[in-house]
């Protein structure tokens, strides 16, 4: 049983040992803990291979436990790129490796380290760039070669989501300062939210060893957690990633299946910082990991990481891993320590007290592996002569386990997102950050504070920097100092044989990055694209900071000068789940949706209404568009056009404005009647129309297209912000139901259900507007001939839309009525050559492209858009939109294809459709002005072909306008 | 006796079909939702009441006209007023006024003889019966799922009772307010009419997490 | 997300409003030259400062004015247009020959 392979409490933080849990790696058993990452139980079994590298297939082994770099990427299940070292293990679970070739253990394609030499930095941008064409065969192949994990395609939807939350004060990271940042601003009266990446609270306390003794962290953590928790300020949330900074402290968080957006007053950024690797050939074998790794495995986990270990390190907290190591009985070979000068004298004086060996002014030049390169077996310890080069004598050293550490890089990444600029400090050689927003904060070892007190004091004077801006305090900060300077300034030993990694997500080594800025490419930023440093999923966190030393040495600039590349959003790598987890897509319907469902209508959207776009299955489309407009020709039809856009105007000066916003005159008309209103914007651009009803002196009912009335809306608010006008502007769409009953039949189907209007053609004639009741609804009443036949709109309160709808179609049975949809309606009105602004009308189509003239006053002071029109209208005219007519059995144009004069584009086909009432199909197109009379002839380019169209004289259906005027 | 059923009136709510196993009862011409069979004492409802009587005006003389009229006018804008008889007002921007009654509203007022007593020159009406629906979300942990479809805070302490707030709900513009009724917290939600189906599903798979459910007016008074 | 700070709803996330442009003075249309015209509606200043915006929000309908930085995106003031617009705005006749025509004279 594993249990016995485990250390004794209180190492084992994370895990329950009184739940053992059974999981196969690789199709083989393995069993660990309840609380145990998948990493740590399979270390605590021994099995440290867990995947490949990208480009070289060399086995990997967990460096960071703290789910900092790609080696532990899983397969779990279906889902590939599963962080063993983040993701807890399960009973039961299915994990397997990645990215090999036969198995994990014996991977073919490991032969690729031995061609590496073949494959220098760049090698796929400058091998399979030339000659043309060579790209395409060996894609397959690369791609097969550099694809991490499976895709599941028959996966399972799961339930993701999104939450807003809300705070004064957000502590990102819950460590010494984070927990201290929270509690002093919570005793204040801030309400707190504590954001925590791990499933434990305290940071490098759950850890980290700070003292000789090994004490003071537990403790501290202990005391710290207890007010933390009882605290009722303090909302706690662990297992949550927070995974970028957003413009006003907008942060999203990322916790199980969910997306939370907070919005925080003030955001302390308590990040911590990573422990950094050192640079020296075979650095990533199995076996090496950063000291912070090795404790974290034996503090949270009990597992223990080997038997004889090497540290090798440029500070203090190598010795106290040494120290943490040897208490729990894994033998130290020697500290390796990087540095000339001693530790503090206490500290060395325990190490060697405890008989562990320290070899200063050295490091490890080279790591020895076993068979196959599967873990390391040694060390090959050299003497550093000057920076980055190693004398030739060489020291040979067994071990199983190599504990690095060469300092640590600020985890900058949330702070950089909200302008916090990096600068390098030569002297302790490292980044710190300067230059944040108002509101944002930083405090501990992120802030470059190492040692426990300055870190406390930190966050403290954090929290009271937040305080000032919230009102809460007006406490003066403590001064915080700092002695330890944890960074080696040069900790990279370059080899001549390579495989001295700079980032091991994207297999580069030191030369790689060398060699980049000697093919010119001195930014950083370019080095990065040339050679993919920091485009792994580490982004950077290890191979940042080797790779600004590097670039900067080798192109003669300071580090600072050099600096890191940007650090975009997410943080962490998220699952698209998270993005798309349960996403809004308003739906509107009419309050007769239901009645077109149970007709069979087939639902098209307009924008984000459902219409019915005609009444029958989509294989027999054409037919039924036909028929139905056969239908309204010969007898009655009846449309919902609730979607129709409404604005109500009204007040003493509803008349002058309308006059100012539509290009008619509107001073004038009389109440009781329809005029078409066209809107111009200031280009002179039509941008809408719709039929205004003048309903008394000062109330107007204005139309406006489905997709256009919010503009027109927003547009008329905006006018009278400026123009101060005495008139309400209201938006009605939804308030109405509407039809429009047409066909020769209509007035006898709307005689059997009204009373109180005179519906014979004198009573109400074309263009009026009439009040009454429909079957006992109230409604507004509209003789309007959009689809050229006798008809009626009828508008109604909308909650009873769906009672006038019935009330219309059974008293229109006796007429055969028939519902007919947008499409039929949209061939109807062709066939009596109205335009539909946005379809046959673009972003340049002023009103004498239209042949709209009709419908502008050019006499009236102003309409918005009229010194536009004026200037246009001046300008020769060079195309204009026309009716064609094609032979029926012609091939049919499609809306968009082009229309052609000699080899120029004049224009295009704007909506086109066969009609049965002309026996021909037919269209509307913008023509070169020369061809726009009836009688001349369009080319029109339809797949390939030109056919030629002719050009006729509008409308091509009931030119005399009688049908609608009966 | 008829059983009460939406299909019976001209005026229907626009999700009446979504009701398939409620009690109904007549409010002014239409069929009100007043208790879903087999439901006990549900932590959170959410209750249609798009039928309630309602109406707005807005205008430079709107607020002076219901200050005569003795209806408790809104001091500030995006508030409301509750009166013992069970009229809300709603006070939106400077200038718009929604006058509602709540379900269980007192004989008192008779809402059309209202209407008609707020009119005149400067007050403009405004159809909020048609453009909104009106539903109520009453019970336990509002806020919560709330922040699941709204980006406001709407915690009791950014957002007391008798505070409303004019903002975008599960992408569609609406209008929150809160108030309380049987001594519980009610958010009473005005959104485009045409979307009450689609709001109606978004905000019972918000509430689903803390066990909300479809409700009557009943829940509201405080009665099964 | 930036928060945008309403003059009648308060601060609310910048996604809850629609950008207007920039506030410009419109020329007498019957009375400029069609460059000022031109100038009007097709040139954006478009420059690094502070610079007065449209701004609506749109789930109550009301518009407001913002004096932002451009650069810095700093939002300094926002406040109802009648403070700008303080009264009713009336346009002149148009004259009988129009200044289109003058121009090209």
């Amino acid at each position: 049983m594993s249990s016995e392979k485990r250390l004794s409490a209180p190492m084992g933080l994370l895990i329950d040992r009184a739940k053992p849990l059974s999981f196969s790696f690789e199709g083989k058993q393995y069993s660990g803990f309840q609380g145990d990452s998948i990493a740590s139980a399979l270390l605590s079994n021994q099995q440290w291979l867990m995947s490949r590298s990208f480009k070289y297939h060399r086995p990997r082994a967990p460096l960071t436990m703290a789910g900092q770099d790609a080696n532990t990427l899983i397969q779990l299940g279906g889902e590939p790129n599963v962080l063993a070292d983040r993701e807890m293990v399960r009973e039961g679970i299915s994990v397997e490796g990645q990215n090999y070739n036969g198995t994990l253990e014996g991977d073919k394609d490991a032969l690729l380290g031995h061609f590496g030499r073949f494959m220098p930095v760049g090698f796929y941008y400058r091998s399979f760039f030339k000659p043309m064409g060579v790209w395409d065969k060996w894609e397959s192949f690369i791609r097969d070669k550099a694809g991490l994990g499976k895709l599941d395609l028959e996966f399972k939807p799961e339930y993701y989501d999104k939450k807003y939350l809300f705070t004064d004060l957000v502590v990102i990271g819950s460590g010494p300062a984070g927990l201290n940042a929270a509690l002093k601003a919570a005793d204040a009266g801030a309400r707190v939210l504590l954001v925590e990446e791990m499933p434990l609270l305290g940071g490098a306390l759950t850890y980290n060893r700070f003292d000789i003794e090994g004490q003071q962290a537990d403790m501290l953590r202990q005391q710290l957690i207890e007010r933390v928790t009882a605290h009722s300020n303090i909302e706690v949330m662990t297992d949550t990633v927070c995974n970028a900074w957003f413009t006003d402290n907008y942060l999203p968080l990322i916790k199980g299946k969910r997306l939370y957006k907070l919005r925080a007053k003030e955001c302390i950024v308590a990040s911590g910082a990573y422990e950094q690797h050192v640079v020296f050939r075979n650095n990533d074998l199995p076996g090496i990991m950063l000291c912070s790794a090795v404790t974290r495995l034996m503090k949270l986990y009990a597992v223990k990481p080997g038997s004889k270990a090497v540290v090798l390190t440029g500070n203090d907290d190598g010795y106290l891993t040494a120290l943490e190591l040897l208490k729990n009985g894994v033998e130290v070979a020697a500290i390796v320590d990087m540095r000339k000068e001693h530790p503090w004298p206490e500290l060395l004086g325990a190490v060697r007290q405890k008989g562990i060996q320290v070899i200063q002014n050295s490091t490890v030049y080279e790591a020895l592996p076993t068979k196959g390169n599967k873990h390391i077996r040694g060390v090959d310890i050299r003497t550093i002569v000057s920076e980055g080069e190693v004398s030739e004598f060489s020291t040979l050293l067994d071990c199983d386990l190599l504990c690095m550490s060469a300092g640590y890089m600020p985890a900058y990444q949330l702070l950089c997102q909200a302008g916090a600029q990096l600068t390098y400090n030569d002297d302790a050689a490292e980044f710190t950050l300067s230059g944040l927003p108002r509101g944002v904060h930083i405090a501990g070892s992120v802030n470059g504070l190492h040692s426990l007190d300055a870190v406390l004091t930190d966050g403290s004077n954090a929290a009271i920097r937040a305080l000032h801006n919230l009102g809460l305090s007006d406490e003066a900060e403590q001064p915080v100092s700092c002695e330890i300077r944890p960074n080696f300034d040069w900790p990279i030993f370059s080899h001549p044989k390579g495989k001295d990694f700079v980032d091991y997500d994207e297999d580069l080594q030191a030369k790689d990055i060398v060699n980049a800025t000697r093919l010119g490419y001195r930014d950083v930023q370019l080095v990065k694209r040339f050679s993919t440093v920091g485009m792994g999923p580490s982004q950077g966190r290890h191979s940042a900071l080797p790779t600004a030393r590097l670039v900067a040495k080798s192109t003669d600039r300071t580090v600072t000068q050099t600096g890191v590349t940007t650090a975009r959003p997410p943080f962490a790598p998220e699952k698209l789940a998270h993005i798309a987890g349960r996403i809004f897509d308003p739906r509107r319907h009419t309050a007769m949706h239901h009645r077109h469902l149970e007709l069979g209508a087939k639902m098209i959207p307009a924008g984000n209404w459902r219409r019915p776009a005609y009444y029958g299955d989509a294989a027999q489309r054409d037919r039924w568009v036909r028929e139905e407009a056969e239908h309204v020709r010969s007898k009655v039809g009846l449309i919902d056009v609730s979607t129709l856009g409404g604005i109500e105007l009204r007040g003493p000066d509803a008349a002058e404005f309308m006059n100012r916003i539509y290009t008619f005159a509107f001073l004038k008309q009389p109440v009781g009647k329809t005029r078409y209103a066209v809107l111009t914007n200031e280009h002179g651009v039509v941008i809408d129309d719709g039929v205004a009803c003048r309903i008394s002196e000062d109330h107007f009912y204005v139309t406006a297209t489905t997709s256009g009335v919010e503009r027109v809306y927003r547009d008329m608010t905006k006018w009278n912000a400026q123009w101060r006008l005495d008139v309400d502007i209201l938006h009605v769409t939804s308030a109405f139901a509407a039809v429009n009953l047409a066909g020769p039949d209509s007035r006898k189907v709307l005689e059997t259900l009204i009373e109180d209007v005179d519906l014979s053609p004198e009573g109400f004639p074309y263009l009026a507007y009439r009040e009454g009741r429909v079957a006992g609804i109230p409604a507004r009443l509209l003789r309007v001939g959009f689809v050229g036949e006798l008809g009626y709109e009828i508008h109604v309160p909308s909650r009873y839309g769906e009672a006038l709808w019935d009330a219309l179609m059974e008293a229109g049975k006796a007429f055969d009525i028939r519902p007919f949809g947008v499409e039929t309606q949209r061939l109807l009105r062709l066939e009596k050559g109205h335009l539909i602004v946005s379809q046959d009308t673009d972003g340049m189509s002023h009103p004498g492209e239209l042949d709209l003239t009709w419908a502008v006053n050019r006499k009236k002071p102003f309409f918005v858009g009229c010194r536009s029109v004026d200037i246009v209208m001046a300008q020769p005219q060079t195309r204009k939109l026309v009716g064609f007519k094609l032979p029926a059995g012609s091939t049919k144009p499609e809306e968009g294809h082009l229309v052609l004069k000699g080899d120029r584009i004049a224009g295009n086909v704007t909506s086109c459709e066969y009609s049965s009432a002309s026996q021909a199909i037919i269209g509307l197109a913008f023509a070169d002005i020369a061809d726009s009379e009836p009688g001349s002839k369009i080319s029109i380019r339809v797949e390939g072909d030109e056919i030629l169209a002719d050009v006729v004289k509008l409308p091509f259906y009931d030119p005399e306008n009688l049908r609608q005027e009966m | 006796m008829t059983v009460i059923k939406p299909e019976l009136f001209d005026s229907r709510s626009f999700i009446y079909r979504k009701h398939q196993q409620a009690d109904f009862s007549e409010v002014s011409g239409a069929a009100q939702v007043l208790s879903y069979a087999e439901q006990g004492n549900p932590a959170t409802g959410l209750i249609d009441l798009s039928v309630m009587p309602r109406f707005g005006l807005r205008g430079p003389n709107a607020g002076e006209s219901l200050i005569a009229a003795g209806l408790q006018h809104p001091e500030q804008p995006n508030t409301l007023t509750v009166s013992a008889e069970g009229v809300m007002v709603l006070r939106l921007g400077r200038t718009e006024y929604w006058v509602l009654a709540l379900p269980g509203a007192s004989a008192g007022p008779d809402m059309d003889t209202l209407q008609q007593q707020l009119c005149g020159s400067g007050i403009y009406p405004v159809y909020c019966h048609d453009s909104y629906t009106w539903l109520a979300m009453a019970g336990d942990n509002l806020a919560d799922i709330m922040a699941k479809v709204c980006a406001v805070d709407l915690r009791a302490e950014s957002f007391a009772p008798g505070d409303l707030v004019m903002t975008s709900l599960a992408r569609v513009g609406g209008i929150i307010c809160h108030h309380s009724m049987a001594g519980m917290s009610v958010f009473s939600i005005f959104s485009d009419s045409a979307s009450a189906g689609y709001l109606w599903d978004a905000l019972l798979d918000a509430m689903a997490e803390f066990e909300g459910v479809p409700a009557g007016q009943n829940m509201l008074l405080g009665s099964k | 997300m930036k928060i945008i700070n309403c003059p009648l709803n308060g601060p609310r996330n910048s996604s809850e409003f629609v950008h207007g442009g920039e506030l410009r003075q419109m020329p007498d249309p019957n009375r400029c030259t069609d460059k000022a015209w031109a100038d009007y509606v097709f040139y954006s200043d478009n420059q690094i400062g502070v610079m007065t915006e449209w701004w609506l929000h749109a789930p109550s309908g009301y518009w407001f004015i913002a004096e932002r930085h451009t650069g810095s995106d700093e939002i300094m003031r926002t406040y109802d247009p009648s403070e700008i617009f303080t009264q009713r705005v009336e346009f002149t006749e148009k004259e009988e020959c129009s200044p289109s025509e003058e121009v090209k004279a």
